[in-house]
């Protein structure tokens, strides 16, 4: 077989398989949808109630909107108008914003996705460094030093590591702004969206990176140490390779099967879960506004987010399964 | 040689001259202050329509973006003209003429005109608009056919020329000129709104000092000084409103110097009041706090010594100083100091747990025995279950059995609310209301018409015919002076007799606004009143306050 049939064979290979996960997404879809939508109709409280002005509401607006937005349609009727809508790729209006959900989803996931991958990039230098470091030094006090911080990030609250960055990094030092995500940044042409400011972005993505850095500290250590004791490290030691390159060369590749999956989980949780970071930095991000969704009963906000968390999600475990091939030559996609 | 020591002779002069005036003036000129004002809003404003506007958020950026024809003088509360120069009421009380404001200028440039008047209002009657305070122009003549749909305008707008305009009211209303100065009623112009996109909501155009030049959504909206306002341009170059929702990030942010507004505060008052005592401020507000009983349920229905009993029982003043640290003052009945017809002489309830023990024996429940426990609904806030707690605990002293249950504000509102027929399921409940506008009708007629039992207001469904024929002849009456006795005699009935809710505080303000920010008001009505095109910044802001 020559070298271009393998090639076309190898992108056939995976066009096939992005195609069957893509697949295989749609009940998934259809379950989050349909779950989420039953949880957000049982829950007490009348969307319309809080469209028509909350505690003080004329009767004849509560009754025009439920009119407006079908809200006194029986169960039945309004899921499946809402599937239908969907299947269309409307994800509809939302109704407090009264603006089309998507349009809401286009500025709010990037926003999201920015702070998760920096904070993804951030955690992933640090914790495989630091992995690699505990792992040469196993047992020694630095081992027993970095595993201690490793834990204690770990257990720390998001909401407090936040403010207590803050109070460093900004209020006493003066080195970072307090909040917020910049005025400043570069727009992307063609699109109302703008990039956020740098040192805007420092504390809410270190504030994130902190918490995943020690679990991939951990599992780097783990995973380096059991690849240290691999017959072919043991050779390469033996004809005296030194252990900077033992480490880096000869064993961390093979130990990174493991920290790329913890990546990739990572990186989809922190994609629905900075909502806390959100929060604290005033980052106009999607986590928030799906739990301001939820606060509101605005269905089809946090149906249309949760949607997108979803496609998110799984592409990003379809590009964790694509480094395993680049990280593992053995490993092939199927 | 003669020429070149003339020359330098001159130069040495003009120097000396030139050290000599730099000296004399002191200090070198300084840099002119940047005239920006960074405010911080929870979240971006839910309707930048006014005919929708319905919460404080969305008042708050109306309010600098829109104006009326007439307008509320932040201090005194009194009306002052805006869009109107002048206006004539009739003898009946039936008419208002209203002369316009020449050369009064939409942000799109174009002249405002009595036409667009006649729109704007017509617009908020328009059943297809759906307006939440569609209520403020409900009793012009006409408003009721055309919003069924049963005439194409309204009878009792309009336009007598480009400048003057009249208005006819079904029947005489007193504080007419009061509700055109609430937020819902300015003046938009027709080919901006008539929009079916509805472009307005990312874009309002009005006629206000300021107009909108940027909205990041959930970051930040950006608010130009209106050079051709009427009233002159605004001092400020720029507001940015910052939307921050987290109060502990904004305190930093404020004590960072990246704000000049603050209209929440985290921690004790007390100690942010110690700490920065220049930036403090308090004033009073026309609000009322309490605790609302359901009247269409047992057991308060028909149970006036019942709700007595809870009156007597609460230790109101413990409240304010203990939770609110004195930022609340306790209540004796419903209209706060500062309304008009605020009756400083109403009894109201005085802590006594004694009374409360032989109000409970009349009411059938002696020592509580008998009672449920009553579930006291509360939206999930710090203050407010402090609050519900220190009432649970002085209940409970006298043997009324309460369990405090929080919940969101959604879930908390369909539990009182119900609908116009059926009261909701909430029995015990914590609820306030501010005034709209600075009239008694503000309170005690939402509150306590049989009329807008429900959603409307009365949320409790307290009727009673002598109180409703006092406030509806109150409403009908032009002249405060005989208004006022009708209305203290429905506040007295309500508070003395009837014992409508558990009353507990008037509400106060309480805002931090850094002192160099000069010409601050605190109105009244509300912090949304701040006179922002009066507002101007005094002092340089040192390097870290530089605006970002």
């Amino acid at each position: 077989m020559d070298r271009g049939t393998r090639a076309r064979l190898a992108e056939a290979s995976v066009s096939g398989y992005l195609l069957r996960r893509l697949l295989s997404l749609l009940p998934v879809l259809w379950a989050v949808v349909t779950l989420i939508w039953l949880i957000l109709f049982v829950l007490p409280g009348d969307p319309a109630a809080l469209m028509a002005g909350g505690l003080r509401a004329d009767p004849h607006v509560l009754a025009t909107i439920r009119a407006d937005w079908g809200l006194d349609d029986s169960a039945p009727v309004q899921y499946l108008r809402y599937l239908a809508h969907l299947a269309s790729g409307d994800f509809g209006n939302s109704y407090l914003q009264g603006r089309p959900v998507s349009r809401i989803l286009a500025e709010t996931f990037p926003a999201t996705a920015i702070l998760a991958l920096a904070a993804m990039v951030l955690a992933s230098l640090g914790g495989v460094a630091l992995g690699v470091v505990c792992a040469a030094w196993e047992q020694r006090w630095v081992d027993h030093l970095v595993s201690f911080i490793s834990l204690v990030l770990i257990s720390l609250p998001v909401f407090w590591l936040g403010m207590m960055l803050i109070l460093l990094f900004a209020s006493s030092l003066g080195w970072l702004p307090v909040l917020g995500y910049g005025m400043e940044g570069r727009r992307i042409p063609g699109t109302g969206f703008h990039l956020p400011e740098l040192k805007h972005l420092i504390l809410p993505a270190l504030t994130l990176a902190l918490f995943s850095l020690g679990a991939i500290c951990r599992v780097t250590r783990a995973s380096l140490l059991e690849v240290l004791k691999q017959p072919y490290v043991r050779s390469a030691r033996a004809k005296g390779t030194s252990p900077l390159a033992l480490h880096l060369r000869a064993a961390l590749r093979n130990a990174l099967i493991p920290v790329v999956t913890v990546l990739g989980i990572d990186l989809a949780t922190l994609l629905g879960g900075a909502v806390a970071t959100e929060f604290v930095f005033a980052w106009p991000g999607l986590g928030k506004t799906i739990v301001h969704g939820i606060a509101d009963r605005d269905l089809p906000l946090v149906e249309g987010g949760v949607i997108c968390l979803c496609l998110a999600f799984v592409l990003v475990n379809v590009a964790v399964d694509l480094c395993y091939t680049l990280v593992d030559p053995r490993v092939r996609l199927q | 040689m003669i020429l070149f020591r003339r020359s330098l002779a001159f130069w040495a002069l003009a120097s000396l001259l030139l050290v000599a005036v730099a000296c004399s003036s002191g200090e070198p000129p300084k840099p002119a202050v940047e005239q920006v004002l960074r405010m911080r809003m929870r979240e971006n404003p839910p309707d930048t329509d006014p005919a929708q506007s319905a919460d404080t958020l969305s008042d708050r950026i109306n309010l600098a973006i829109h104006d009326g024809l007439v307008d509320f003088d932040p201090r005194s509360v009194e009306l002052i003209p805006a869009v109107a120069e002048s206006w004539d009421i009739s003898h009946d009380g039936l008419q208002f003429t209203f002369h316009l404001r020449p050369g009064v200028h939409f942000h799109n440039h174009r002249v405002l005109t009595s036409a667009d008047v006649v729109y704007s209002f017509t617009r908020i009657l328009d059943p297809k608009v759906n307006s939440k305070r569609r209520e403020i122009l409900a009793d012009i003549k006409g408003a009721e056919t055309f919003t069924r749909g049963k005439s194409s305008s309204v009878q009792g707008l309009e336009a007598l020329d480009a400048g003057t305009i009249r208005i006819t009211l079904e029947r005489p209303l007193a504080y007419f000129l009061q509700l055109l100065g609430t937020p819902a009623a300015a003046i938009v112009p027709r080919e901006v709104y008539e929009d079916p996109q509805k472009g307005f909501l990312s874009h309002p155009v009005g006629c206000g000092p300021f107009k909108l030049s940027r909205w990041e959504r959930s970051q930040f909206m950006e608010l130009e000084a209106f050079g051709d306002y009427y009233g002159g341009r605004p001092k400020l170059s720029r507001i940015l409103v910052r939307f921050i929702e987290n109060p502990a990030s904004a305190m930093e942010e404020y004590r960072h110097g990246g704000l000049e507004y603050m209209d929440e505060m985290v921690g004790s008052e007390s100690t942010i009041a110690r700490e920065m005592p220049q930036d403090y401020r308090k004033a009073p507000f026309l609000g009322t706090f309490y605790f609302g009983f359901n009247l269409a349920r047992l057991p308060f229905k028909g149970n006036v010594e019942l709700r007595k009993a809870f009156n007597y029982a609460v230790d109101r003043q413990a409240l304010c100083e203990q939770v609110f640290e004195g930022t609340l003052s306790p209540s004796r009945g419903i209209l706060t100091p500062g309304t008009p017809g605020y009756n400083p002489e109403l009894k109201g309830y005085s802590y006594d747990p004694g009374r409360a023990r032989e109000s409970l024996v009349k009411a059938g429940y002696p020592g509580g025995k008998g009672l449920p426990v009553l579930d006291l609904w509360v939206n999930n806030n710090q203050k407010l279950l402090e609050a519900a707690q220190k009432v649970q605990a002085d209940l409970k002293a006298v043997g009324i059995p309460v369990r405090v249950k929080a919940a969101d504000f959604a879930t908390f509102l369909q539990a009182l609310q119900g609908t116009p027929e059926a009261p909701g399921e909430a029995l015990f409940y914590r609820y306030g209301w501010n005034a709209d506008y600075p009239d008694p009708d503000a309170f005690l007629y939402w509150l306590l018409h049989s009329r807008n039992a429900g959603p409307a207001g009365n949320i409790g469904r307290y009727s009673n015919p002598k109180v409703d024929a006092l406030l509806d002849r109150a409403r009908s009456l032009v002249r405060m002076e005989e208004r006022i006795p009708l209305y203290r005699e429905a506040e007295r009935i309500a508070v003395e007799e009837d014992a409508v809710w558990l009353f507990l505080a008037d509400y106060t303000q309480r805002v931090l606004i850094k002192p160099y920010v000069k010409g601050v008001v605190l109105s009244p009505l509300g912090a949304i009143r701040i006179p922002l095109e009066r507002l101007w910044i005094e002092a340089p802001a040192p390097a870290s306050q530089k605006p970002r």
